[in-house]
């Protein structure tokens, strides 16, 4: 009898162990998924770009997409905003001009909006996913839109999840009129629908990152503020809220300390389907043609 | 004479009435009481009978719908005129709470955070009392937990509250209520979820700091043998009221209210029940 307990014991722990293990794996594998989306949207021009990673023109050596990757981060960029960038001759140009010249390329030698030759190609070797109707590298494209995607993404959901958290939070911990007053304002701000908002606010302040991001922010904060309401309404009656007043802690400090902890959890995972939903709202906008996602990306730093 | 008792007296409670919203009869009808320094009160009385109401009462944490009428003063040593804590506003009610007066919870594992390590908590106690550092802090809440009796204080600071036993619990929320030194320790039912052992260990913790530190208790129980084990006075509650205060040692004696009679009664027929089960066994 003793032995067949232990055997049961021995299964059911081994049991619990590779559930454990099964949900490490995944969360790797999601970190890796979600790692290289945002590897990709930081490096995109050393991925795809219209000038080389490293080259020696005229005896000088330089590095154009090195100095456009870190001119796109926002702030580290501005430093070097003032210098014009230098730019590689075309193929044909550079030949005559200094046969001693050699370039190392990005893996896909294109930019984003830059015209081919031929409009409309199938995948080659040169093209991997061909080119569109006006003779732009499909893949080059779509590098570069990951970046707007991450930044409409994250951007609109820290903006939506810090109004989120406050409103919850303040609805559920004071309750009574501040709590009624707080879904009812809640609730007006579901019934805007975000995509003819954007709309609206584009034809009000005109075409922009920007724009989207902060519309997207403003209204899809509610569905986070309904989830850190409930969960505080809930922990507000617990035990250890009365203990932490017993011992002297005050509102902030039990707010904030005691039930933001356990209501934060639901929150983010809020947060993480909202990022899902913003991108394809903005993917939504940029192919109805409210705006140019991918060219607007490039307004200011690629006049030349 | 009476003002040498005046002197003595930590905490006077007059005539407290309190009904909850709604409620058609009052939960605490007429009470007084008072609490002298470093004395230790037992609150006998069944469930229900508004021993919890009279502690929270005490500690101002009554929900919002409750009226509360009579005095509740709390004597300070250097204070000329007591503090009424019935009306007392809430940024200084917070400077009593913890540091005058400290409230002992029924449930030690739900009184913790669930979702924070116990050596937070407790360090997030030691900075709301006094102004320390974060690594100050975490020492001085090392040495709270020896205190208590904890042997590797290290490795609890680490733990979650749902690792502990009950016992390992409750000490911890010993250690929460005296980072404050309080003069007043309300302990409510302390011991009723614990079994006999961390219950006699919870008493032995519970008159250590009464020698240590000076500390008044007054203990929230229903259980006569933990009352008579640790108490000076012993207060019988019945019916929302208090029907009486005296000496343990006058219980056995004295022709003693019905209510304290069932008590006493109730918690000897429990210690035999305990012996003839032991027999079974055997």
């Amino acid at each position: 009898m003793s032995v067949a307990s232990r055997v049961g014991e021995d299964i059911i722990l081994r049991r619990s162990t590779s559930i454990a293990g099964k949900r490490s794996v995944l969360t790797k594998f999601a970190w890796v998924v979600a790692l290289c989306v945002v590897f990709v949207a930081v490096l995109a021009p050393l991925l795809a770009w219209h000038q080389p990673i490293v080259c020696k023109y005229q005896g000088t050596y330089d590095f154009p997409a090195v100095v456009d990757t870190v001119r796109q981060i926002p702030v580290l960029g501005s430093y070097l905003e003032k210098s014009k960038p230098f730019r590689f001759p075309t193929f044909d140009a550079r030949k005559t001009l200094d046969p001693d010249s050699f370039a190392i390329w990005p893996p896909i030698p294109f930019g984003p909006i830059e015209l081919m030759a031929d409009a409309n190609l199938s995948s080659s070797r040169a093209h991997w996913l061909g080119t569109d109707d006006r003779g732009r590298d499909v893949l080059a494209r779509l590098i570069h839109g990951t970046r707007v995607s991450v930044r409409v993404g994250l951007y609109s959901m820290l903006l939506a999840g810090a109004i989120g958290i406050v409103v919850g939070a303040v609805a559920g911990f004071f309750g009574g009129m501040c709590d009624w007053v707080c879904s009812r304002f809640i609730e007006i701000v579901m019934c805007f629908p975000a995509f003819f908002l954007i709309l609206a606010v584009m034809a009000w302040i005109g075409e922009g990152l920007t724009g989207v991001i902060l519309v997207i922010g403003f209204t899809q904060w509610t569905s986070i503020a309904r989830l850190v309401r409930a969960e505080v309404v809930r922990g507000r009656e617990a035990d250890f809220v009365m203990a932490a007043r017993s011992y002297g802690a005050s509102n902030t400090h039990i707010l904030i300390r005691h039930l933001l902890p356990g209501a934060l959890g639901p929150a983010v995972v809020a947060m993480t389907f909202g990022v899902a939903d913003a991108i394809l709202l903005e993917a939504g906008l940029s192919w109805v043609g409210v705006w140019r996602s991918v060219a607007d990306a490039f307004v200011g730093l690629d006049a030349a | 004479m009476t003002n040498t008792r005046d002197r003595d007296t930590l905490l006077q409670i007059r005539d407290l009435r309190v009904r909850y919203d709604q409620a058609a009869a009052d939960t605490l009808d007429r009470v007084s009481l008072s609490i002298k320094r470093q004395e230790a009160v037992a609150l006998l009385g069944d469930s229900g009978c508004g021993k919890t109401t009279l502690a929270l009462a005490m500690m101002r944490l009554l929900p919002n719908g409750a009226m509360v009428s009579g005095s509740i003063e709390l004597r300070d040593g250097d204070y000329a005129t007591p503090i009424e804590l019935t009306r007392l506003a809430e940024d200084r009610l917070r400077e009593v709470r913890g540091k005058r007066m400290a409230m002992l919870f029924q449930s030690p594992q739900r009184s913790l955070n669930p979702v924070l390590r116990i050596g937070s908590q407790i360090e997030e106690v030691i900075r709301v009392h006094t102004n320390v550092r974060r690594a100050d802090a975490r020492l001085k809440a090392i040495q709270s937990l020896t205190r208590v009796g904890i042997t590797d204080p290290e490795r609890i600071i680490r733990a979650w509250p749902h690792e502990l036993s009950g016992g390992m619990a409750q000490r911890i929320g010993l250690a929460i209520t005296l980072a404050g030194q309080p003069d007043l320790l309300i302990a409510d039912e302390p011991t009723s979820s614990l079994d006999a052992n961390a219950k006699a260990q919870v008493v032995e913790l519970l008159r250590k700091p009464r020698r240590t530190m000076g500390m008044a208790i007054l203990l929230i129980t229903h259980d006569w043998t933990i009352a008579r084990a640790l108490a000076d006075r012993v207060c019988v509650m019945d019916g929302n009221r208090i029907v009486e205060d005296r000496q343990p040692e006058e219980f056995e004696a004295h022709n003693i209210h019905p209510a304290a009679r069932r008590l006493i009664d109730a918690s000897n027929r429990r210690l035999r029940i305990a012996v003839t089960n032991g027999d079974d066994v055997r």
